[in-house]
């Protein structure tokens, strides 16, 4: 469950984000829509607290996401070429994400499993940068 | 002369800290935000960090102990400037690492790649460098070379025994400027 209230963004006195308020239930698929500079990675940034706001806040689980560090247990996140460490094959990066998280070097492979027809042969075992791998545009 | 071996012996367990610690964090910009946005505790990534700089000056040191065939006394202070090194120097390394802000990219070539590297990086180390010396210099005027040496080797476990505080101060500074050191690696 994400919770914004009167979340503001500005930089230099001009308003890029402004949402009075703004729940996304629990177990839902939210999709957001807009044009460039619509502030999307503003908000998301928001969520994840990489940025401060001018005003107003985000709670996961009720938790403010500043100043807390309890939601990150439980909230997985992807925005851009900023989360990939371009340098590690895939194996690695997972493997790194797995350790942070807690879980075993068995989980990560189990988990492989449900995205075998996704990586279709092409990203596992390859001894291939994630950099080398195309980014799809 | 004194002096100048002090300098050696900062240089020795010191060097390699001083020259990765203030990149220590634009190594990793080009994916700062997974750091940020992960479930990673500050407090172990700075411990991580602050065992890499022990573990090169413990190499460091190990490595140039058969200076000892010069003279006890190269040892002897070559041990006070490692001590100095990890209590005092390491320390400083890791408050002032969350001070650069300077984007690096680390998989484009390391020929001639000078990004993220700017004056501020160098002048860290002088200080760093040039401190241990001068605060020698200043107590061998009225003390023998040996035990103006000890007092730089008693600074550096003073610095030890204040390590948690430190560290803590460390990580609550890096917090306080996650946000300013995001956005300046964000910038390409």
């Amino acid at each position: 469950m994400i919770e914004v209230k009167d979340l503001s963004k500005a930089y230099h006195g001009n308003v890029v984000l402004n949402i009075p308020t703004l729940s996304i239930p629990k177990g839902e698929s939210f999709g957001l829509v807009g044009n460039n500079g619509a502030g999307k990675t503003t908000f998301f940034r928001l969520i994840l607290d990489l940025i401060r706001p001018t005003s107003g806040a985000v709670s996961i689980h009720s938790e403010n996401v500043m100043g807390s560090i309890d939601w990150k247990r439980f909230t997985g996140s992807y925005l851009d070429e900023g989360f990939l460490i371009d340098f590690l094959t895939p194996e690695e990066y997972f493997e790194f994400l797995a350790d942070i998280n807690g879980l075993s070097k068995g989980d990560v492979t189990e988990f492989y499993d449900n995205f075998e027809e996704f990586f279709n042969n092409e990203v596992l075992g390859k001894k291939k940068f994630i950099r080398e791998l195309s980014s799809g545009r | 002369m004194g002096g100048m071996m002090i300098f050696v012996g900062i240089f020795i367990t010191g060097g390699v800290g001083m020259s990765v610690g203030n990149y220590f964090l634009g190594w990793e910009s080009s994916f700062f935000d997974t750091i940020l946005a992960n479930n990673i505790n500050f407090d172990k990534y700075f411990r991580a960090k602050y065992l890499i700089l022990l573990g090169t000056a413990v190499f460091s040191y190990v490595v140039t102990i058969p200076y000892a065939f010069y003279g006890w006394e190269i040892l002897y202070i070559n041990t006070m400037c490692f001590l100095m090194n990890i209590g005092i120097s390491a320390h400083v390394i890791l408050i002032f690492c969350s001070n650069n802000k300077k984007r690096m990219d680390l998989s484009r070539g390391a020929a001639f790649n000078y990004q993220g590297v700017g004056a501020s990086q160098f002048i860290i180390m002088l200080p760093l460098l040039l401190m241990p010396v001068i605060i020698y210099a200043l107590f061998a005027l009225f003390l023998d070379r040996i035990p103006a040496a000890t007092i730089l080797g008693l600074m550096g476990i003073a610095g030890l025994l204040f390590h948690k505080p430190i560290m803590q101060y460390v990580v609550a500074r890096f917090i306080r400027r996650k946000y300013i050191i995001a956005e300046g690696f964000r910038e390409k």
